[in-house]
């Protein structure tokens, strides 16, 4: 979800991912922003009945400092009465987004810019309950040329994530559950152009990370209690070196590591146990309280190498082959497969240890038709070691001894990756399929056995198409099909207090029903003003054009009328089709 | 903490959004023990074993005959009692006639069952002293913009940590029967240990606006409520309950299988829940007019 129109560009790095990127385990999407027009002041936007958006751009200095300023609103209250859900009536559910960014070429050699973003979720049920979560960044950026080889970039990041849940008003049920993630990160990024054949690139990477994983403020008449669970706070520096080597005109080199240190500090509080290999809230022993900056237990420090090799075979094809080591210190810790804010995050700590992933992918790319066509064919294997998932029935919910619902294990992910796109020509679009697996083994679920994870997708299909009828009008669609989640079905039932319980088969043994989507638009340009500057279209779209109920969960229940029988309940969020219409203009 | 009355909120919310399906399942025959057992201040205790049935079984479950079923306290020396199966109901055992049996608070309970096969069922529970509720009050729950009746409670909580409460509701002096998790009351007193509780809503009454005949808070019934206590693992039990309940939805947890707190001679599973309750009954409030013109009603 982030603005279009903001955006600069994105890069997607699934395999060969660069020394310069960490912390995280998976592929790393790196989106810039625009930095704004210095010429001339420009105005841009959408507007819409599921969504608007506005953008204005321009000068500030001419030639010298520019700005961009974006904003967006969806309106998915309206989606929800449109998808017939009658009591999302007079209540809340939207999100907006704010991204402001300014740019001063400050001399030759200095460029400085500042931008910020920030955005918010609402959800609100009249007076029952309310749910929020919002990010907000503030980046602050300079770069620098030494000579001409030598390129500095500095960064100061503050960024915030956030949530409130609770009942408003001032009765007795009142309560504010909120949370809240605070980074303070300075960054700094060299690259130095040793010769034409080789380009080297090093960094230094400091975070401070706060978290608040779980606070509940009351008024008077509640008859809840202020609690708030401990804090964690952790120190991650990092640095990295990393050379692009050119041999020959056929072999390009990418080789580095970086380096990631790991610090829990107080102030913090942390529960110590009998055995911390495997604590169990029996075996307690007690509560050790850390003054503010105090290092709890050691450092982790984890070396990642980088490798990547790409081979051109000819002017039209090449061949990419890449090992890395991926450490990701920030872990998600929810037990619901569920887009509500209930997730908490938590750092690395003395319970949960830093989860490593080590990746090899090869890849064949080949271009047709003067590079209209590009194709590829890749391949990958990740293995994963400190994979976490939860014991049976855990309670992640204001848990103060989190750590002894938590189990540890590994994982392994295997793919095959084809994609074709084209992007000249009346008929544009891109095609992508992907064969793959991820597993988990995790001592203490499901008998020690393997099991698929939730993210399991044996099969993922895109299709996108765009037709340029004529002058005026352009076509597009798209369909998505998924193999259904994995989840656990019931084999066998018994009663307890008149209400049906099931013992399960193996962990995520079975699938929901696959999911697929069809969506249309086409968009009218007003092309008769092609050479005025105001330019404007109309798009007219469906999404979930064949209506499908796809299955966001498949649980079982009993009958209402015959409780003797179970029945398997489909739970689906937006089962209809969803029209919606954007005038969008730009002058 | 009431994440319960919150899933139930979104059960209502998001039922327009559900319907049933046909999918393939292994229904399985395990045939496992299934006990249900339950030993209060004020009644007399009752077992019921039957057995486990393979999902798409449609069949209700049939109890299960010639147990020999022991329940003794921790006293010394120990009260005990062989409960007897019921002549009219197969696999419900009971207190003889001309016998009598009540729990006591304080006192700690053991369920025995020898199988016809030879295998041992045993079963500890205690019995915790439950604080006395002081009245309960029937009106419009602000959840739903007044459209449901709810039942709030009042009282004072016990100090110290470690109380759990269970209310059953009695509806026309008949216990309301949670074949619906959303019926299903229960508390700790973590987050509001020694406070006075002032109208915990134990029961919202969430149905179709449109549809009268799915309350089940309905004008002129009766109602009262028994606060009772329950052990730290009966709370833990009904937690996993809601959480079976509740999977599929938007707070689900991955589906997962229900420990008893029974164990057998032979290390078989065996399901189901012994359970222990000290009891304090509430006032008698009569849905009224004065309530039901509180209601907003649907134009």
């Amino acid at each position: 979800m982030f603005n279009s129109d903001a955006i600069k560009d994105i890069q997607v790095y699934k395999g060969g991912i660069p020394a310069q990127y960490g912390g995280k385990a998976s592929s790393v999407i790196d989106i810039r922003m625009k930095d704004g027009n210095n010429k001339d002041y420009h105005f841009s936007g959408g507007i819409g009945n599921i969504s608007s958006r506005l953008t204005l751009e321009g000068p500030i200095i001419k030639d010298k400092a520019s700005f961009i300023l974006s904003g967006r609103r969806t309106y998915a209250d309206i989606v929800g009465k449109l998808a017939g859900i009658k009591e999302l009536k007079g209540n809340k559910l939207y999100f907006y987004d704010l991204n402001g960014k300014v740019n001063f070429q400050v001399s030759q050699k200095d460029k400085l810019f500042a931008s910020v973003y920030s955005g918010d979720d609402v959800f609100a049920l009249g007076e029952s309950i309310y749910m929020r979560w919002g990010n907000l960044t503030g980046t602050v950026r300079w770069t620098h040329v030494f000579g001409d080889r030598l390129f500095s970039n500095t960064s100061f990041i503050y960024s915030k994530y956030d949530y409130n849940l609770g009942v408003p008003g001032g009765g007795a049920d009142q309560f504010d559950w909120s949370s809240q993630i605070r980074d303070l990160n300075i960054k700094e990024d060299m690259t130095y152009l040793i010769n034409p054949d080789n380009k080297l690139s090093f960094g230094l990477n400091a975070t401070v990370h706060h978290f608040e994983p779980g606070k509940i403020d009351v008024s008077e008449s509640s008859y809840y209690h202020d609690l708030e669970l401990t804090h964690y706070n952790a120190m991650d520096n990092d640095f990295y070196i990393s050379n692009e080597q050119n041999i020959g005109s056929a072999l390009t080199l990418q080789y580095g590591f970086r380096v990631s240190m790991f610090q829990q500090i107080g102030e913090g509080q942390v529960r110590e146990y009998l055995n911390p290999e495997k604590p169990v809230i029996k075996d307690t022993i007690g509560v050790k309280n850390y003054k503010s900056g105090q290092f709890i237990g050691n450092p982790f420090i984890n070396i990642e190498p980088r490798v990547a090799i790409k081979y051109s075979l000819g002017a039209n094809s090449s061949i990419k082959a890449s090992y890395n080591r991926m450490v990701q210190n920030i872990h998600l810790i929810t037990n619901t497969n569920s887009p509500t804010p209930l997730d908490i995050w938590l750092p690395t700590s003395k319970y949960i240890k830093p989860l490593i992933v080590d990746q090899v992918a090869l890849g064949y790319f080949r271009n047709f038709m003067d590079d209209a066509i590009e194709t590829s064919v890749e391949t990958y294997y990740k293995n994963m070691n400190n994979v976490i998932d939860y014991k049976d029935g855990a309670e992640l919910f204001l848990n103060e001894s989190l750590e002894t619902e938590l189990l540890r294990g590994t994982g392994y992910s295997y793919g095959l990756e084809f994609l074709l796109k084209k992007q000249q020509g009346k008929l544009t679009g891109w095609a992508s399929y992907t064969l793959a697996k991820t597993m988990r083994q995790i001592p203490g679920i499901n008998n020690g056995k393997a099991y698929p994870s939730s993210y399991d997708r044996t099969h993922d299909f895109s299709i996108i198409v765009s037709y340029e009828i004529n002058k005026y009008w352009t076509a597009s669609a798209n369909w998505l099909f998924s193999t259904g989640n994995a989840t656990s079905y019931p084999v066998s039932k018994y009663n307890v207090m008149g209400q049906t319980l099931y013992i399960y088969a193996a962990r995520n043994s079975y699938r929901i029903p696959d999911y697929h989507r069809m969506d249309v638009s086409v968009t009218y340009d007003y092309k008769k003003n092609e050479n005025r500057k105001y330019k404007q279209s109309i798009n007219l779209s469906l999404y979930n054009v064949y209506a499908r109920r796809n299955a966001y969960s498949v649980s079982f229940r009993q009958n209402e009328d015959n409780p003797n029988i179970s029945e398997a309940v489909r739970l689906s969020i937006i089962g209809s089709v969803v029209p919606s219409i954007t005038y969008n203009f730009s002058f | 903490m009431n994440k319960y009355i919150l899933i139930a909120m979104f059960l209502f919310l998001f039922a327009s959004c559900e319907d049933v399906i046909q999918v393939e399942v292994k229904s399985q025959e395990q045939r496992l023990y299934s006990i249900e057992a339950k030993i209060t201040t004020e009644s007399e205790p009752w077992v019921f074993v039957t057995k486990t049935l393979g999902v798409t079984i449609d069949q209700p479950y049939a109890g299960i005959s010639n147990l020999i079923v022991t329940l003794s306290d921790d006293v010394q020396p120990s009260n005990s009692i062989v409960l007897v199966e019921d002549a009219n109901r197969k696999g419900y055992y009971t207190v003889p006639q001309n016998e009598d049996f009540y729990g006591v608070a304080g006192r700690t309970y053991t369920l025995t069952l020898l199988t016809p096969e030879g295998m041992t069922i045993t079963s500890t529970e205690t019995l915790n002293p439950v604080e006395p509720i002081d009245s309960i009050q029937i009106k419009p729950s602000e959840r739903g913009d007044k459209l449901f009746l709810a039942i709030f409670t009042f009282g004072k909580e016990t100090p110290g940590p470690g109380n759990y409460y269970k209310w059953d509701i009695y509806i026309n002096d008949t216990l309301l029967h949670i074949d619906n998790a959303e019926y299903l009351a229960y508390a700790s007193d973590e987050l509001v240990d020694g406070n006075y509780i002032s109208g915990l809503e134990i029961l919202t009454d969430f149905h179709d606006p449109n549809k009268e005949s799915e309350r089940v808070l309905r004008y002129l019934d009766t109602v009262y409520v028994q606060q009772t206590s329950t052990s730290e693992f009966a709370y833990n039990y009904y937690l996993q309950m809601t959480n079976q309940a509740s999977v599929g939805g938007l707070f689900s947890v991955p589906p997962a299988n229900i420990p008893g707190n029974f164990t057998s001679s032979d290390g078989k599973e065996v399901v189901g829940l012994f359970t222990a309750h000290d009891i304090s009954t509430s006032n008698t409030v009569v849905i009224d007019s004065t309530i039901e013109v509180l209601l907003t009603k649907i134009k």
